[in-house]
């Protein structure tokens, strides 16, 4: 059983892959190129060399969240028929377009970072005089880091939640995934605030802990999400 | 089996099901014949699990046909397939979903219908395109086969193409087939079963010979006089 | 094989064969294609050529060996008794149609008398 369920989600997973390799490749080389230019180009001319890998590096945080939007052009080009008639709940088709864009995330998101780290490396090789000064705080860098992971796996639930209420109604779709978007947005987000509202910290390793409780509660919210998500899938919408 | 019990639908303020009623039996061909918006896609897509009755119920071997996806193969009318892929890739993709793939099926008819696995669907024509649906529906081994207008805008060779596969595939007793189209004549000697069906509502059922030699007529005919009475 | 969409197709399929028989096309012991195969030759419904084969075996007009296949049974008299029944039908048929053209059976004699005088001075 299990086997089976692992096959059906790799395959699913793979053709996600498969449909954003473009993206993916795009954002892989305009890194690359930005680096490699920088680095001929633009080498004494700091926050220069900061905005662009900057803007690159918001352009690969950016980037799953607008492709999660192509979960609603399944509607338009038909292969939501093919979806639906797969023998699998909406826990597995929607899951494997949130692993396939967590996937390009963190892959957009390391190889800039990969290439700002070597860029500094040849252009500012000081900084890594004062590695000593960072090392203790690598587990904060890592716990900073999934909190984005969850935090984009947050936004793309409620990109899929909202595009998935847009699909129940024959008109004005577009305007009501805008507004469910931007309805559960707030309303969640204000979820978020009372959740950590409410949590007193203790003394020792303060900054861990805030990131460990944010960690918590965005994912739980962006779970919540989720499964409602999934919930509409399986139960209310039609063909 | 396949009963609709009292099945209404309606899509906001159209009523595309009216108090339909139908028992479909088990291993036969069943002609689901009728005007545009009659519908008989509609019915189709309750079968397949794909939208759900207002009032009343469907049920496929006694249960939701949610439940029952993984006995259906069901070919829509529309383009349903990824363009990108190719056909051995769309192949190799449906197949890890269904435990009912027949791969030895899936290469015959490959043959049979002239097409080949490096073919990209999005840039071949509509004819092969219609054939690929065919193709990646026909290579399980499901109980139920539910073809929703297979013929519509194709040319004629390649219609007959997909009846003789249709024909050849299919498994007497242990299969049915549910095949809704406009081409009633193309079909008049592949349908055991026949359901008329105007504005959601059957209007005359039974078996295809029984009614040929009750009125001496061809379904196409039976068609036109049932349509006109029901005005 | 084209069949008449207006009629019962699983007794032309019947008919098919019986004419074939009295032709002498399809002699006793002469295997008939399986139901399958007929089925995907005449582009029909695999029941319905279930439906008449069946007929056919009530008959004994066929017998099904197992796994050997169909082979036609009929013996002579019920040849005989086919041939007649179908010339009859076909009778029946000229003297309703022509009757309905307003021909007397006089008239159809006569008729067919110089028909065939027609046809033997055409063959000469």
């Amino acid at each position: 059983m299990l086997a089976k369920s692992l096959s059906r989600f790799g395959a699913l997973y793979k053709k996600q892959m498969r449909e954003m390799a473009p993206e993916m490749i795009i954002i892989g080389g305009a890194a690359v190129l930005v680096s490699l230019v920088l680095y001929l180009k633009l080498g004494s001319v700091r926050i220069a060399v900061l905005m662009a890998m900057m803007m690159v590096m918001g352009l690969a945080c950016f980037l799953p969240i607008v492709s999660s939007f192509r979960l609603g052009q399944e509607w338009n080009n038909h292969t939501i028929y093919l979806m639906m008639s797969l023998p699998v709940g909406g826990g597995m088709i929607l899951g494997s377009r949130l692993a396939a864009l967590l996937t390009q995330y963190v892959f957009g998101t390391l190889i800039v970072g990969i290439c700002g780290l070597l860029l500094a490396g040849e252009l500012a090789p000081e900084l890594y005089d004062n590695l000593d000064l960072i090392l203790p705080y690598l587990d904060i860098v890592v716990l900073f880091y999934l909190c984005t992971v969850a935090w984009i796996g947050y936004l793309i639930s409620v990109s899929f939640f909202s595009q998935i209420i847009g699909k129940l109604v024959s008109r004005f779709s577009g305007l009501v995934t805008i507004v469910t978007f931007f309805a559960t947005l707030w309303l969640s987000v204000k979820m978020m605030g009372l959740m950590l509202g409410q949590r007193t910290i203790e003394a020792p390793d303060v900054t861990a802990q805030i990131f460990w409780l944010l960690l918590g509660v965005i994912t739980l919210v962006a779970a919540v999400i989720f499964a409602l998500s999934t919930w509409v899938y399986n139960r209310r919408v039609e063909l | 089996m396949i009963e609709f019990r009292q099945v209404s639908k309606y899509f906001g303020t159209v009523r595309a099901l009216d108090n339909f009623q139908a028992q479909l039996a088990s291993g036969r061909v069943i002609g689901l014949f009728g005007p545009n918006g009659a519908g008989k896609s509609t019915t189709l897509k309750m079968i397949a699990g794909l939208n759900r009755p207002s009032r009343g119920e469907v049920l496929v071997d006694g249960l939701n046909p949610w439940m029952t996806r993984d006995r259906v193969a069901y070919l829509p009318e529309v383009d349903h397939l990824y363009p990108w892929m190719t056909v051995g890739k769309a192949a190799e993709f449906i197949s890890t979903f269904y435990s009912d793939w027949d791969h030895t099926k899936y290469q015959d008819l490959l043959n049979y219908l002239n097409l080949n696995e490096a073919m990209k669907i999005g840039k071949i024509s509509k004819g092969q395109r219609a054939k690929v649906k065919l193709l990646l529906t026909l290579s399980r081994r499901s109980p139920y086969l539910l073809l929703d207008e297979p013929l519509s805008g194709i040319d004629l060779l390649t219609r007959e193409e997909i009846i003789n596969s249709v024909i050849r595939d299919y498994r007497e007793g242990e299969q049915t087939v549910i095949i809704s189209t406009h081409e009633i004549d193309e079909v008049e000697g592949l349908v055991d079963e026949v359901i008329f069906i105007r504005n959601g509502k059957t209007v005359l059922s039974g078996n295809a010979e029984d009614l040929r030699e009750e009125k001496n007529m061809s379904l196409v005919e039976i068609m036109k006089e049932v349509m006109r009475s029901a005005r | 094989m084209n069949f008449d969409a207006t009629q019962p197709i699983y007794r032309q399929i019947i008919d098919d064969f019986k004419k074939k028989m009295i032709r002498g096309e399809l002699k006793h012991g002469d295997r008939i294609p399986s139901q399958r195969e007929y089925a995907e030759m005449a582009r029909v419904n695999p029941n319905t050529v279930q439906r008449a084969y069946r007929e056919m075996e009530a008959m004994h007009m066929v017998e099904t060996l197992r796994g050997q296949g169909t082979f036609v049974s009929i013996d002579q008299e019920m040849l005989a008794r086919m041939k007649e029944e179908m010339a009859q039908s076909i009778l029946n048929y000229f003297i309703s149609e022509m009757n309905a053209l307003g021909y007397q059976p006089s008239d159809l004699i006569r008729m067919l008398e110089e028909y065939m005088q027609a046809k033997e001075a055409e063959d000469q």
